[in-house]
């Protein structure tokens, strides 16, 4: 081992203990704290100069002074755009849930609930021989892919049209690869490119919810 | 080995799961979901969960001039009392700095801007923060004062808080998902991870081939865990090709020897830290530094050798 890195450091066991805690503690403090932002978010200290009033203090974000001490959850001047995610969201989140992302997660979650549905035995999926489109969708592109059933099997997958905001060579052919190799629709998170994993792992169900009928 | 009957999941009956994706922080975050209810709630939550991230951005980025971050580092020599955000943040990065003796350090802001780090990733524009650094500066420039909170910078300097705050966030976002079956937040390398995926399994991650896209170097099985992995081969300084974006604050370069280096740490925001510490230590010193806290890595060097920690070996799949 080599002395000059850890030179003086103690314990460095009781080290990782520590910065657990550390981390931890500063997560919960700020999930406590709620996520409101406003502008000026950052002030100086005015106990530090007692001859100045909040107010009049040389930083242009003085006059908000009592909003953090307080963690007050009033926004000022309309320039907060984090609402509290807190309490009270769970409720308006359900009313509010109109991002642009509905499209893409709606569908998704049309496809969950239909394999959901079926009986949780285990069916002997049989393909019909032939060729089937499916296509997938998310706020950053979509993707369509060619399955091809050979003898019941997925013999190939083919990546037929591709908007995503990213290269194609992200996904493919790696993931065309695995559907075959596996024999699956099912395919993991590829770190970095999930949006696209995604699209494509519902493009194949689609694909294979028609080779099935 | 897969199997047909895999390909009726997801496994048990009742179990739903979703998955939304958004452009935040750089990057394309996705949270999946999997559990029993009302798919609607789970959009809510996943809402709850982006809002939370979206928080962690608009306060602690270095490159909105709105942040909590700039607005702090526009007044060096003035205790600045700041949100709990920036303050719990910057607390965590200087406490990696002083354990890593300031080879971790949150004080390179100008330094990455002035390797050309400095375009913000949504609209594109040049970011220049003005912030003259015309003396060397360290983390020991920075004074925190717990009951106060308030921070002092004593002098002139660009906090870059990307090592820290895209952990953070994802952790928040981890809070609000609390309850589910499972989840899991990926943020472009960032990932957290709870109970299982919706076959019912642990999760299973890919870690990416540093040099191939489309390949995958190994799969890791593991859950309630964050995977963090901070490389070289995501982001080039467009100044200077041979200069990457985890540059070793003593030397002003940017580290050889490693490619990339995955942290599993019980936070991501822990995960984050340690595996850019990690990375820009080197190959002789990421897997002693991480195994001494008693976390568990797998580094990727130059050559495309896979080396990890002796209980790495326990979430290879």
């Amino acid at each position: 081992m080599d002395k000059s890195f850890w030179g003086v450091m103690i314990m460095p066991t009781k080290m990782g203990k520590r910065l657990v805690g550390i981390c931890s503690v500063a997560v919960t403090a700020i999930y406590t704290a709620g996520y409101i932002y406003t502008l000026p978010s950052v002030q100086a200290q005015a106990s530090s100069v007692p001859s100045l009033s909040p107010t009049s203090n040389s930083t242009p974000g003085a006059a908000a002074a009592a909003h953090s001490a307080s963690r007050s959850s009033h926004s000022r001047n309309g320039t907060s755009s984090s609402t509290s995610a807190k309490s009270g969201s769970s409720k308006s989140g359900t009313s509010t849930n109109g991002s642009s992302a509905t499209s893409a997660s709606s569908q998704s979650s049309k496809s969950s609930t239909k394999s959901s549905s079926k009986p949780p035995s285990k069916p002997a999926v049989k393909y019909k021989d032939g060729t089937y489109t499916g296509s997938g969708t998310n706020p950053y592109g979509s993707l369509s892919v060619s399955l091809t059933i050979a003898h019941g099997k997925i013999a190939s997958v083919k990546i037929t049209q591709w908007t995503m905001h990213y290269p194609q060579y992200v996904i493919d052919p790696q993931l065309p690869q695995e559907v075959v190799s596996m024999q699956t629709w099912q395919i993991y998170i590829v770190s970095g490119a999930t949006a696209s994993t995604y699209n494509f792992a519902q493009a194949v169900y689609l694909a294979l919810q028609k080779a099935k009928a | 080995m897969m199997v047909d009957s895999e390909m009726e999941a997801p496994a048990k009956t009742g179990i739903q799961h979703t998955v939304e994706s958004y452009l935040l922080m750089g990057t394309v975050v996705s949270i999946r979901v999997v559990g029993r209810g009302q798919v609607t709630d789970m959009h809510s939550a996943i809402k709850r969960a982006f809002e939370a991230m979206r928080f962690v951005e608009e306060t602690c980025s270095r490159f909105a001039e709105n942040s909590a971050l700039r607005e702090l580092c526009r007044h060096p020599g003035e205790l600045m009392r700041v949100p709990d955000v920036l303050f719990e943040t910057i607390r965590v990065a200087v406490e990696i700095s002083a354990l890593t003796d300031g080879v971790f350090d949150p004080t390179i802001g100008s330094a990455l801007e002035a390797h050309g780090f400095n375009r913000h990733y949504l609209t594109g524009d040049t970011v220049n923060s003005q912030v003259e650094c015309a003396e060397p500066v360290s983390y020991r420039d920075i004074t925190l004062d717990e009951t106060e909170r308030t921070v002092l910078l004593h002098k002139p300097m660009l906090i870059d808080l990307g090592a820290v705050a895209k952990g953070l966030a994802v952790d928040l976002a981890a809070k609000e998902l609390v309850g589910w079956d499972g989840f899991a937040i990926d943020a472009g390398g960032d990932l957290y991870l709870h109970g299982m995926d919706f076959t019912g399994e642990p999760w299973t991650v890919g870690i990416q081939h540093p040099l191939h896209k489309d390949a995958m170097m190994c799969w890791l099985q593991t859950t309630d865990a964050a995977i963090c992995t901070s490389g070289s081969y995501e982001r080039r300084s467009p100044v200077a090709s041979e200069v990457h974006h985890l540059i070793n604050p003593k030397t002003g370069k940017s580290t050889r020897g490693l490619l990339s280096c995955t942290v599993v740490a019980p936070l991501a925001i822990l995960a984050d830290a340690v595996s850019t510490a990690a990375f820009v230590l080197g190959p002789k010193h990421a897997l002693e530094f991480v195994s001494a806290l008693d976390l568990d890595a797998l580094c990727i060097s130059d050559a495309l050798d896979m080396t990890m920690t002796d209980s790495m070996e326990r979430y290879l799949k």
